[in-house]
């Protein structure tokens, strides 16, 4: 999958993530009088919001590179941080509009409309932040956590602001939560997908096989190549490729390409692996798979 | 009742409120019922409990300490008509205690304030005047403040004048009082409710406990009503006491009047009540003296009532309370309630569904969905080259095919003038399955120049600048 599109998935799976999330968010608004407290309610609702975004934006990473394991195991965990960030950041939400909105009240001329959207956004904006955290945590891509927290920020600022002025024109009307919901999730998608290869240093891009064409940004500090499920780069269907066959690290100097245990083959240019950092162009052999080096956008 | 004594109509504790209201308080002109609903005002609402507890805690203006809880009614409303009652935790006493109360007293500096300068020596005899006795009475409520309060003043007549805002400075706030000067003999009118509006709006931004001390020793006699002109101060908006009282209540703060001398506006009692405060006659400044040390220790010994909120949805949360136990209620006032996610009052329908169905479809398709095709024949891809990037792939025919610039070669790639027309040539041998590449000109494949190399899927091939994958299909298993 060209880089192009990886973007383009990104933005929409954060657009999935506000599809999902708005049924749930809905529901639980409707039932806010059955709820004994603000605490609960907002807990709840954090939740759900958070695992909806948090599943979906776990996710991308399995889905782009077509592997489904990776895809699933994704969806769970970034489902259950997600749920627990959301839960969390929405408290802080809320509890920062109680103190805006009654510090706005204090007064019963100020005036109120854009302040209290101002306020939902910061409020929203909270909420993103602890969801973007999580998935670069998950990620562990300090590179990735900083694209997220961006774009959960912008992203909350501008979906929270929405809500509360679409709310404003026309209360009552759920499609003002599906519209800041949606720019929520773009925003923190596209922001992925605008940062991640300006946060990363490198990338590889497959030459041959199954999964010719797909290109890995490489965004942590150490990425992990080899055909078991849980690496960075997971390679299916090539011979010769071990659970874990080689680590790319990055380093003050570039990035440096380490074999794992039980690798076969890793071969820089037809050569076996120097002590050299990469070079872009370099031809990097995994077992039977091959990588170009390089930063292609 | 002495006419010398202090007159308090409405502040007294709890106990026969409504008694002591109809019997020395004609003046007021309210009947005993509306007057006792007069006496209690919301005049603070702290919701910072709201989240954590689900606890409000409401400033009642004539709830004294000790009452318990069972003598306070306290209803909720999402839209201010349909009201729910809230279950009332607790009354604590001395609430304003800690925080403090911020005073603004607004004096009344119009000529008959002042002592007769038909002699001349004017501010000779001040000291036995009503201003030198209002000045004398303001500074020993200054002396008395609690660490935590502030004052602020403003003087009015025809003028609005703001002589020190509110503050925790006493030096500031003496030397505001120093600086009140005789008016000019323009400045005849006595523009009393738009100067309490005026207070209250000026108040309306400080937090906390907030109460306007109005002393006045006539009636409102507005510059435009009486002139038909715009006043040189407010302009052409005229304040009516009802008008004033309502800002105020929904400002939170409260209006105590004292009414100095023989001249008395006969709204002023009532505009006062309505606020939760209450009006006070006066005749010299040790009355005075002791009015201000009433109506201080009455917002010092003012109680607090927490209650649990509910849930009903919305940004405004009007909340009212009883002390009859819902005979009357106070003015309704409201306080922030709004949810993170916004809020909804439609249920939700099945077809609310679909956006999460048409994700999960559309995940589901990108989950299963391989987007990749393993390729079914021998060909090379153009990785890069003098005209960037493409997709296409050049299948390999046969046994030899031919790379080159040039139309006649098998796979032509044009654009590169370093390129030869016949570049290089793709071998195949059929009996190993093997592709072999051969060159005379500029060849390199993965980076090492060479003439002649057997392929390997994924290998780059490099062809003075023009760059291509060779790729083949997996063999066997």
């Amino acid at each position: 999958m060209s880089l192009t599109l990886k973007r383009l998935f990104m933005a929409l799976f954060g657009l999935l993530g506000a599809l999902v999330a708005w049924p749930a968010l809905s529901a639980l608004r409707f039932l806010q009088p059955r709820f004994p407290g603000y605490l609960a309610f907002t807990l709840a609702q954090g939740a759900a919001a958070g695992l909806a975004f948090g599943a979906m934006l776990g996710s991308i990473e399995g889905v782009v590179v077509s592997s489904r394991a990776k895809a699933l195991r994704g969806l769970g965990f970034g489902a259950l941080y997600g749920a627990l960030a959301g839960a969390v950041g929405a408290a802080a939400g809320q509890l920062s509009m109680f103190v805006a909105g009654a510090t706005l009240f204090r007064s019963a001329t100020a005036r109120l409309g854009p302040a209290l959207a101002l306020s939902n956004g910061v409020a929203w904006a909270i909420i993103g932040l602890a969801i973007a955290l999580t998935e670069g945590l998950r990620a562990r891509s300090p590179r990735k956590l900083a694209a997220g927290l961006a774009g959960g920020a912008v992203g909350g600022l501008l979906g929270g602001a929405v809500l509360s002025a679409l709310s404003y024109a026309r209360p009552d009307d759920g499609a003002a939560l599906l519209a800041g919901l949606a720019i929520f999730g773009l925003t923190i998608g596209a922001s992925y997908a605008a940062f991640e290869n300006r946060f990363s240093f490198g990338s590889l891009k497959l030459l041959n096989g199954p999964l010719k064409n797909k290109e890995y940004l490489l965004a942590s500090k150490r990425m992990t190549v080899g055909a078991d499920d849980g690496c960075d780069v997971v390679l299916k269907g090539y011979p010769g490729v071990a659970p874990l066959h080689a680590v790319i690290r990055a380093g003050k100097d570039g990035a440096r390409l380490e074999p794992g245990p039980g690798a076969s083959r890793v071969a820089v240019n037809d050569e076996p692996l120097g002590d050299r950092p990469l070079r872009h162009e370099d031809v990097i052999a995994i077992g039977k798979a091959k990588f170009i080096y390089g930063y292609f956008g | 009742m002495s006419t010398r004594a202090i007159t308090r109509y409405a502040t007294l504790a709890a106990v026969s409120m409504a008694c002591l209201l109809t019997a020395a308080a004609p003046a007021a002109g309210q009947a005993a019922a509306s007057a006792d609903a007069a006496t209690a005002a919301i005049t603070q609402i702290d919701s910072a409990g709201l989240l954590a507890r689900q606890g409000v805690r409401l400033y009642v203006a004539g709830i004294k300490g000790g009452a318990g809880p069972g003598s306070v009614r306290v209803q909720e409303s999402a839209d201010g008509l349909g009201w729910e009652d809230r279950p009332v935790e607790a009354v604590t006493g001395a609430a304003n205690a800690d925080a403090g109360v911020t005073f603004y007293f607004l004096l009344d500096d119009s000529g008959s304030m002042w002592p007769d300068d038909a002699a001349g020596d004017a501010g000779a005899d001040e000291a036995g005047s009503r201003i030198g006795q209002a000045k004398d009475a303001a500074r020993r409520f200054i002396a008395r403040l609690g660490p935590a309060d502030r004052l602020g003043l403003a003087v009015f007549n025809t003028r609005y004048w703001r002589a020190a805002e509110p503050t925790a400075d006493r030096e500031a706030a003496l030397a505001a009082i120093d600086e009140i000067a005789r008016p000019s003999r323009d400045d005849a009118f006595t523009e009393l409710y738009q100067s309490i509006d005026r207070a209250v709006i000026e108040l309306a931004a400080y937090p906390g406990r907030k109460a306007v001390v109005v002393l006045s020793d006539g009636e409102d006699y507005p510059y435009t009503a009486k002139t038909g002109e715009p006043s040189p101060e407010f302009g052409d908006a005229a304040v009516a006491p009802a008008g004033a009282a309502e800002r105020a209540v929904a400002e939170g703060v409260t209006c105590y009047a004292v009414r100095f001398g023989p001249d008395r506006d006969p709204d002023i009692g009532a505009m006062a009540e309505r606020t939760g405060g209450a009006v006070f006659d006066a005749a010299d400044g040790l009355e005075l003296a002791e009015v201000y040390a009433t109506i201080r220790s009455d917002l010092l010994e003012e109680a607090a009532v927490d209650y649990r909120a509910g849930m009903a949805p919305g940004d405004r949360r009007y909340v009212r309370v009883s002390l009859d136990g819902g005979a009357s209620w106070s003015a309704s006032r409201y306080y922030y309630a709004g949810a993170v996610f916004g809020q909804a009052r439609a249920a939700p329908g099945w077809f609310d569904l679909a956006p999460l169905i048409l994700a999960a479809a559309v995940w589901l398709a990108f989950w299963l969905l391989k987007l990749e095709r393993p390729i079914d024949r021998a060909g090379v891809s153009l990785l890069y080259g003098p005209r960037g990037a493409k997709t296409e792939v050049y299948a390999l025919s046969g046994a030899r095919t031919v790379i080159g610039g040039s139309a006649d070669a098998d796979i032509t790639l044009a654009g590169n003038p370093a390129m030869a027309a016949d570049h290089a040539t793709i071998l195949f041998d059929e009996a190993r399955g093997e592709y072999t590449i051969a060159a005379d000109a500029e060849l390199r494949v993965n980076n090492r120049p060479v003439k002649r190399k057997r392929l390997e899927p994924g290998d780059v091939i490099d062809m003075a600048g023009t760059v291509v994958v060779f790729d083949e299909p997996t063999k066997g298993k």
